[in-house]
């Protein structure tokens, strides 16, 4: 069969991991300039119909604005990572203190107020708006959703009340977490996506009751799905006039007479911007288990428009495992609450036990062990926890689901995975061997170790564990209870990788949620929310990031609208 | 003659076999047996009609497990009683789960959260 050029580039871009196609094609630095023709004409350009597009929108119609929503996905597979999620969000109780929900979320968010830190992590006059609009959305945001369908429940979230007790406002904000269901009881192995409303858990759950009440806006709303936005249009006086986007290969303009709201997502799957931003092996060395679909365009785009970029490198991560299933280039994770488990530990890439495991899946640590695994030997000059190594024995992979199958990448049917795991066995995912020297041998072999794994240290680390186990005191301070020894053979291997559920970093925008440039002046009509720019850049509780889109989204939305048409 | 005695010495063995039954579940070191010795409880009690289990290996499982809740109160309240669990065994991200899930009566309890969790409850 003959190769078309066309056909050759792109796969030659295939094998390279080559990320975008834009990164092959000749495209300007600048965003677009103002078209002869207008092909579609709205008030709101809403880019990204994810939670925070969700909420944009919905706040723009109800203002009185006609919006139109773009999204790359189509309708069939529409997965946003608030869909993919735990659908866990923050809502305070309603007599919680509005002002120490303020201060919790000052620290949280920038680490202001916290007096070992000297140097906030964002500037502090955004920060300040941003924590008061924290505080007057969030205790609002249960009754809210409970308002909606009263089949609703909000079941417990990852952490009780204030992930850090002791940041200031902690206490008296009366702060809680909602795990979203449908379901009075939600099955952990059965796929998200495939279950009837009445047995709808989590982000699905949550997801489902959002785009029920965007519908409900039909007649303001209209979605545009398999739309990618391809660049933002600029008029002459550098306003955000609307958007070039993509349908059917064909592309075309739309203006936006009010503004233009980006809420597409961050860069999980840009390859480049991977490389670019993360810590250590960004390619190679970390792993995401949300949505494809955030390939940093917005974050493109935005930058084109002359967007200032904030702690693009943050990412709310901890060491997850990920399978030679790739977009762009890139591996596709896998959430991973089993490390930590009873005969399991994890080592480094030559065999070494370096951490206590719980604090992998622990909260609130969990969200920053990612920095454990992008650890520089400066020695070395090395990368020896990229990738680590989940060593367990065959009680462990008999008792436990590697993965949540409910949830995330083989919730949505990304990854393949079966509740004993062995599918995965089977096909090399999950490495093994009859003794801790046929492993040893078989993770040598693997394409991440590079025959980096001495048998003896890894030998070594499982003796050393099982003796703690003995002794009920390990060496690395494991909780007493997880301690049972690595001790029935045959012995298997998992890679973890830093990674976890999305990235947070990527533009910057102040209090009313408008994109600024590196001056800090807004760029004129261009707003967003959600993880694209994300305001928890300090540390992380659970559910933050699809707080921030039902708490930006609207601040966002009800901003644009409140533009005077330019036209 | 025998068929009116069969069936009647059938109910005989099975009657023996329940009461045999009855005493070694309340013998053992599980739940069931401390329901039966420590607070007066039957078989009968969660079984109702299906109990006793006589002599066979086949389980009858608990339908309704508002037994349990007629005295311990329901999940919420359960939580309440130990408030220093985090994550708390009894406010789950999975909804109402249903006592027996890890409270078995007459084998040894486990963890449903460890299934996939590294918090190693132990569980009564």
């Amino acid at each position: 069969m003959a190769v078309s050029r066309r056909g050759f580039i792109k796969q030659a871009a295939a094998a390279a991991g080559v990320a975008a196609v834009g990164a092959m094609l000749p495209g300007s630095a600048q965003a677009a300039t103002e078209p002869k023709k207008w092909d579609m004409e709205t008030d709101v350009l809403v880019i990204g119909y994810g939670g925070a597009g969700a909420f944009a929108a919905m706040a723009a119609a109800d203002a009185g604005s006609n919006v139109i929503m773009v999204e790359k996905q189509a309708e069939a597979t529409h997965y946003p990572n608030t869909r993919m999620s735990g659908g866990i969000f923050h809502s305070p109780d309603l007599d919680g203190d509005k002002e120490a929900i303020k201060k919790y979320a000052k620290a949280m968010f920038s680490g202001d107020g916290l007096p070992w830190k000297k140097e906030h992590e964002m500037n502090d006059k955004y920060v300040e708006e941003f924590a008061e609009a924290w505080a007057e959305y969030t205790p609002k945001l249960y009754p809210m959703v409970k308002s909606w369908d009263p089949a609703f429940k909000g079941l417990a979230g990852v952490s009780k009340g204030a992930a850090f007790p002791d940041f200031p406002g902690a206490k008296e904000a009366k702060y809680q977490t909602y795990r979203s269901s449908l379901a009075d009881r939600i099955d952990a192995f059965a796929p998200g996506y495939l279950q009837p409303k009445e047995k709808k858990g989590n982000g699905e759950a949550l997801f489902y009751l959002i785009s029920e009440q965007v519908k409900k806006r039909k007649d303001k709303i209209k979605i545009c799905f398999e739309t990618p936005a391809k660049d933002l249009i600029m008029s002459e006086k550098g306003e955000v006039i609307g958007a070039v986007v993509e349908n059917a290969g064909k592309k075309l303009n739309i203006k936006a007479k009010k503004a233009v709201v980006l809420t597409c997502g961050g860069y999980e799957y840009n390859y480049g911007m991977r490389k670019a931003f993360l810590e250590g092996p960004g390619a190679e060395g970390w792993a995401f288990y949300g949505t494809t679909a955030n390939e940093g365009d917005g974050i493109e785009m935005a930058m084109k428009a002359g967007a200032a970029l904030e702690k693009v490198g943050k990412a709310a991560s901890r060491i997850i495992t990920a399978v030679p299933i790739r977009h762009n280039g890139l591996r596709l994770g896998l959430i991973t609450p089993c490390v930590g488990k009873p005969g399991s530990i994890v080592v480094d890439n030559s065999g070494k036990r370096y951490a206590n495991e719980v604090l992998v899946t622990r909260d609130p640590s969990r969200y920053f062990f990612y920095k454990e695994a992008v650890k520089f030997d400066i020695m070395k000059l090395a990368y020896p926890r990229s990738p680590s190594w989940l060593i367990f024995d065959d009680k462990f992979i008999n008792s436990t689901t590697i993965t949540d199958m409910a949830i995330s990448t083989v919730g949505y049917g990304y990854v393949p995975w079966t509740k004993d795991n062995q599918d995965a066995v089977k096909r090399g995912w999950i490495l093994k061997g009859d003794t801790l020297d046929s492993l040893a041998k078989a993770i040598q072999k693997h394409e991440d170790n590079m025959d980096m794994l001495d048998a003896e240290s890894l030998k070594a680390a499982v003796e050393d564990f099982n003796k703690g186990c003995e002794a009920k005191k390990d060496t690395f301070g494991r909780d007493p209870k997880t301690l049972s020894p690595v001790a029935q053979g045959p012995f298997y291997a998992l890679p973890l990788y830093a990674g976890g559920p999305n990235t947070k970093g990527g533009i910057m925008s102040d209090g009313s949620r408008r994109v600024v440039n590196w001056k800090g002046e807004p760029i004129p009509r261009l707003f967003t929310a959600g993880e694209i720019s994300s305001v928890l850049k300090f540390v992380y509780q659970g559910g933050g990031n699809i707080t921030e889109c039902m708490v930006f989204g609207p601040i966002a939305g009800k901003n644009a609208a409140a533009m005077k048409p330019w036209s | 003659m025998v068929r009116f005695f069969l069936p009647l010495f059938i109910f005989a063995l099975f009657a023996g076999l329940a009461i045999a039954q009855s005493e070694t579940v309340s013998k053992d070191k599980f739940l069931g047996g401390y329901h039966m010795t420590k607070q007066s409880m039957t078989c009968e009690d969660c079984h109702q009609e299906k109990a006793p289990v006589a002599g066979k290996l086949k389980k009858q499982p608990v339908k309704d497990l508002d037994i349990c809740v007629s005295c311990h109160g329901k999940l919420e309240d359960v939580a309440k009683l130990k408030p220093e669990l985090e994550p708390n065994p009894h406010t789950t991200h999975e909804g109402e789960i249903p006592c027996d899930e890890c409270h078995h009566s007459h084998s040894q309890s486990v963890s449903y959260c460890d299934q996939c969790h590294a918090f190693a409850f132990v569980t009564p």
